[in-house]
């Protein structure tokens, strides 16, 4: 299916062709307008492709008509459709909201980068090739370096940036050698091709050839390098130091994507590393029980260590990073229980997280204009309806005890999948993280009831219709999301065959490779 | 020493692994940007040597040649003799595009630190 192949190459061709376009045109609007309209195709063709995978169907596309191990495929399954169309649609909102918050005279810039970001993210959900896979990295992380410091005459933007700069380059450099460790050792550098000699190291495959070496080892290795990046992506302990530091000095709208759509790339990896090419079965079955169990507790780690921090945060900023953490931690607990049950119940968290902790920011947006970034800025909310009960909903939704939310659903389904493997003291976790992060959310909901420091004049918040429409739309798609899992069993379907797919490796080889 | 191919190859590799890990002490403590910034491209550069280490295959009796064909083949068995010479010209383009996106990267990199020189007057990071 063209669209597959087509989407990442169509927004990165989108992103530069803005710079030259803004050699002509120089106004602000065209840039604001363009970047809207091509990330809402984006969108629409993110949710082709998602309707296109229904049923479990896998997705392809041959770059230059190459078959499998010759050219880069990418392949999309249920799993990287349902969080491309997420990543599509949090990057929509994040340019409509910038459409408001961000004044620059490099605006143009700032487009760009916002759309090779999204055309980073979407590579990685949709690419079918090892190594294509850390080129679409690259071209997210350096967007990402970029956007930190887009506010250049800030020293604590530039600063922030090159500390995550410097540890994102070593973390994606890993992931290189992660790369060539699996090609040295499988002949091949396509997902599919490693996935079938993963589990059969017999098997021959055109131009690929047989597996050279020790596969058990090299892969192995591969995944302890590549499980170093991805964790690092996914801001999980003991790699999430970046995203509270790097976090506050983005603007805000590009803090959203941080926080819904980096950390998503991170978990994915993980979940098509360790289940779809090494799955249950493979060449590393032997280990994968002890890494799984490792990335379990770092993930629990990762989900206290989140909790505590963020009770005693005050910037508003670095509140919502730690909470992700503590979020992406019970993610990660989810999707390393090994059963296909425990990745349904991440991919439902990760919906859960990247929509409430994106709309916090959208929220939380309008008063960091108005005061600044502190903790009592969001007093100021109270005088937008909207942004006030979306501000509520989105805590409420990360609490995660109000059935009405898809934050509720999705903690019952980790729940559930902790306890169908038997960890018990993952489940005690759990309830612990979000008994402790209930204490900062609560806190959040009384200073919210307070009043705020005097706001400044700025002529943004004269009108306040853009944000208005982001925040409506993102908080709806939580309660629908919610409701719709009491009321309508598709959604518990669409999840549910997202983690078989992660683990149904022999039809994602089928359409790879054609066996 | 009966055979000194396979012990070079083995030195070889592991001064790579020894230099991924000076790269690495270099960019995790030292204070000074440019520093870290020097480990930095050792540390990618060691990657990619590694990779043409991959690549590598060994011929007895000659050496090894590029993947390159410099005259079209006429007779049926030139094609077969080249392709049993030539080292693997994967891993090769695969250090090319990785060389690309590092100078991206790094030319970004160096005028951030630039910018950081003009902020604070310093290049060392507490």
């Amino acid at each position: 299916m063209l669209a597959v192949g087509l989407l990442p190459l169509f927004l990165m061709g989108a992103a530069f062709a803005l710079p030259a376009l803004s050699l002509v045109v120089k106004s602000p609007r065209f840039y604001r307008a363009y970047a809207t309209a091509v990330s809402l195709v984006g969108l629409l063709i993110a949710l082709a492709v998602f309707l296109e995978t229904r049923g479990g169907k896998v997705v392809t596309y041959r770059f230059g008509g190459f078959r499998a191990p010759l050219g880069i495929v990418y392949a999309v399954d249920a799993l990287g459709a349902v969080l491309g169309l997420l990543a599509a649609f949090v990057l929509t909102m994040s340019i409509v909201y910038s459409t408001w918050m961000v004044r620059s005279r490099s605006e143009h810039l700032y487009y760009t980068l916002m759309l090779s970001l999204g055309a980073g993210s979407l590579g990685c959900l949709y690419t079918g090739d090892v190594f294509n896979f850390f080129v679409m990295l690259e071209v997210l992380s350096l967007s990402a370096y970029a956007l930190v410091s887009f506010y250049r005459d800030n020293p604590k933007a530039v600063e922030a940036s090159i500390r995550y700069a410097i540890v994102g380059i070593v973390a994606t450099s890993l992931y290189l050698l992660a790369a060539f460790v699996l090609y040295g050792s499988y002949g091949t550098l396509n997902m599919a091709d490693i996935a079938l000699k993963a589990r059969n190291p017999a098997a021959w495959t055109p131009y690929s050839g047989w597996v050279f070496g020790d596969v058990a080892l090299s892969s192995a290795i591969a995944i302890a390098l590549s499980a170093w990046t991805f964790t690092f992506k996914a801001a999980v302990f003991p790699n999430h130091f970046w995203l509270p530091d790097a976090n506050p000095e983005a603007p805000t709208p590009v803090s959203a994507l941080f926080v819904a759509v980096i950390d998503l790339i991170g978990a994915y990896g993980i979940i098509r590393f360790l289940y779809t090419l090494f799955g249950e079965g493979s060449a590393v079955s032997a280990l994968r029980y002890d890494i799984l169990l490792v990335l379990h507790v770092l993930g629990a780690l990762s989900a206290l260590v989140g909790a505590l921090l963020l009770v005693v945060q005050t910037d508003i900023k670095k509140f919502v990073a730690y909470s992700t953490i503590s979020h992406m931690g019970l993610a990660f607990m989810a999707a390393t229980t090994g059963t296909e049950s425990g990745v349904s119940a991440a991919v439902l968290q990760l919906i859960s997280n990247s929509l409430s902790e994106a709309l916090l920011f959208y929220a939380a947006g309008i008063a960091i204009v108005a005061v600044g970034r502190s903790i009592e800025g969001v007093g100021f909310l109270r005088r937008s309806r909207v942004a006030s009960v979306a501000f509520i909903a989105g805590l409420l939704n990360l609490f995660g005890i109000v059935p009405v939310f898809v934050g509720f659903w999705s903690k019952l389904f980790i729940l559930m999948a902790l306890l169908e493997v038997g960890y018990l003291a993952s489940a005690v976790v759990l309830v612990a993280s979000t008994g402790i992060s209930g204490v900062g959310y609560v806190k959040l909901i009384r200073y919210l009831a307070r009043s705020s420091p005097e706001p400044r004049e700025d002529p943004r918040l004269r009108s306040l219709a853009a944000p208005a429409v982001v925040i409506a739309l993102v908080t709806s798609a939580l309660v629908a999301l919610g409701v719709a899992i009491v009321a309508a069993p598709e959604i518990v379907k669409i999840v549910m065959e997202a983690g078989a797919a992660a683990a149904d490796y022999a039809s994602y080889v089928r359409a790879v490779v054609g066996w | 020493m009966s055979d000194p191919v396979p012990f070079l190859f083995t030195v070889v590799l592991l001064s790579l692994v020894a230099n991924i890990g000076i790269s690495l002490y270099g960019v995790f403590t030292r204070p000074s940007l440019v520093k870290k910034f020097i480990s930095l491209t050792i540390f990618s550069d060691t990657l990619n040597s590694f990779a043409i280490a991959i690549g590598f295959r060994r011929v007895i009796g000659s050496y090894p040649s590029a993947a390159v064909l410099s005259s079209l083949p006429r007779e049926p068995g030139e094609l077969s003799a080249f392709a049993s010479a030539a080292v693997d010209p994967l891993p090769q383009a695969l250090v090319l595009t990785a060389i690309v996106i590092g100078l991206a990267v790094f030319m970004f990199l160096a005028g951030l630190i630039a910018m950081y020189y003009r902020h604070y007057g310093t290049t060392r990071m507490v």
